[in-house]
């Protein structure tokens, strides 16, 4: 049976700033942002040494 | 990372934040993702200011005065997010050389602290054409000139 983990802390516990959940950012979520950077790390992945 | 910090709105799945940078130049919206990448439990992290079509450019300088503050604050998302999803390893590394050099200050900088959370490996080659990369724990002494990015894996408890 695996060991059940301790939730890590988030940024509200560990640095008192505040986190509030938007849903009108959930649509953006969803859009390819950042698309060819991702195409870079990929690229940057696969040519480690010892693959991932 | 004891600077100040923004706080973030953040989308409903948390792989989308959102803060606002105030300084010299303004207000400017500022957007930090983690995507997916192919490789199972490897997310990748980026973040730029947002544009009017709710795109996100991560080449532009906003010279705004509060580098420290931003880079603290996407330090904080990193947090907030491998709380939610603690198993996913995340990569992020700079636009430019210039970028990456600086995340590596910021990493060496605040080193101490970000290790006692974090298991932190630095990808580079040795500068030889044709020499692939190499992934390794970052070493706050080594020079890693060739370096090109970072991953860095929230360090888990037993409850």
């Amino acid at each position: 049976m695996k060991n059940a983990i301790k939730k890590p802390k988030g940024a509200g516990e560990k640095f008192g700033i505040k986190i509030t959940v938007d849903k009108k950012l959930d649509p953006v979520s969803k859009k390819p942002l950042f698309a060819s950077k991702l195409d870079r790390v990929n690229a940057i992945i696969a040519s480690l040494q010892h693959a991932h | 990372m004891n600077y100040p910090k923004y706080d973030l709105n953040v989308s409903s799945e948390s792989d989308l934040y959102e803060f606002y940078s105030e300084g010299n130049n303004g207000v400017i919206r500022k957007l930090i993702a983690f995507s997916a990448t192919q490789y199972s439990e490897l997310y990748n992290l980026a973040f730029g200011d947002a544009t009017d079509s709710d795109d996100v450019d991560d080449t532009v300088e906003s010279k705004n005065g509060d580098r420290d503050k931003v880079l603290a604050t996407v330090a904080a998302s990193v947090y907030e997010y491998t709380s939610n999803y603690p198993n996913r390893n995340i990569f992020f590394g700079g636009s430019t050389p210039s970028r990456t050099r600086l995340y590596k200050m910021v990493i060496t900088k605040n080193y101490d602290e970000i290790v006692s959370d974090f298991d932190i490996f630095v990808l580079y080659n040795d500068g030889i054409e044709g020499s692939l990369l190499k992934r390794e724990h970052f070493n706050v002494k080594a020079e890693y000139k060739n370096c090109v990015g970072f991953i860095v894996q929230r360090k888990l408890q037993n409850i």
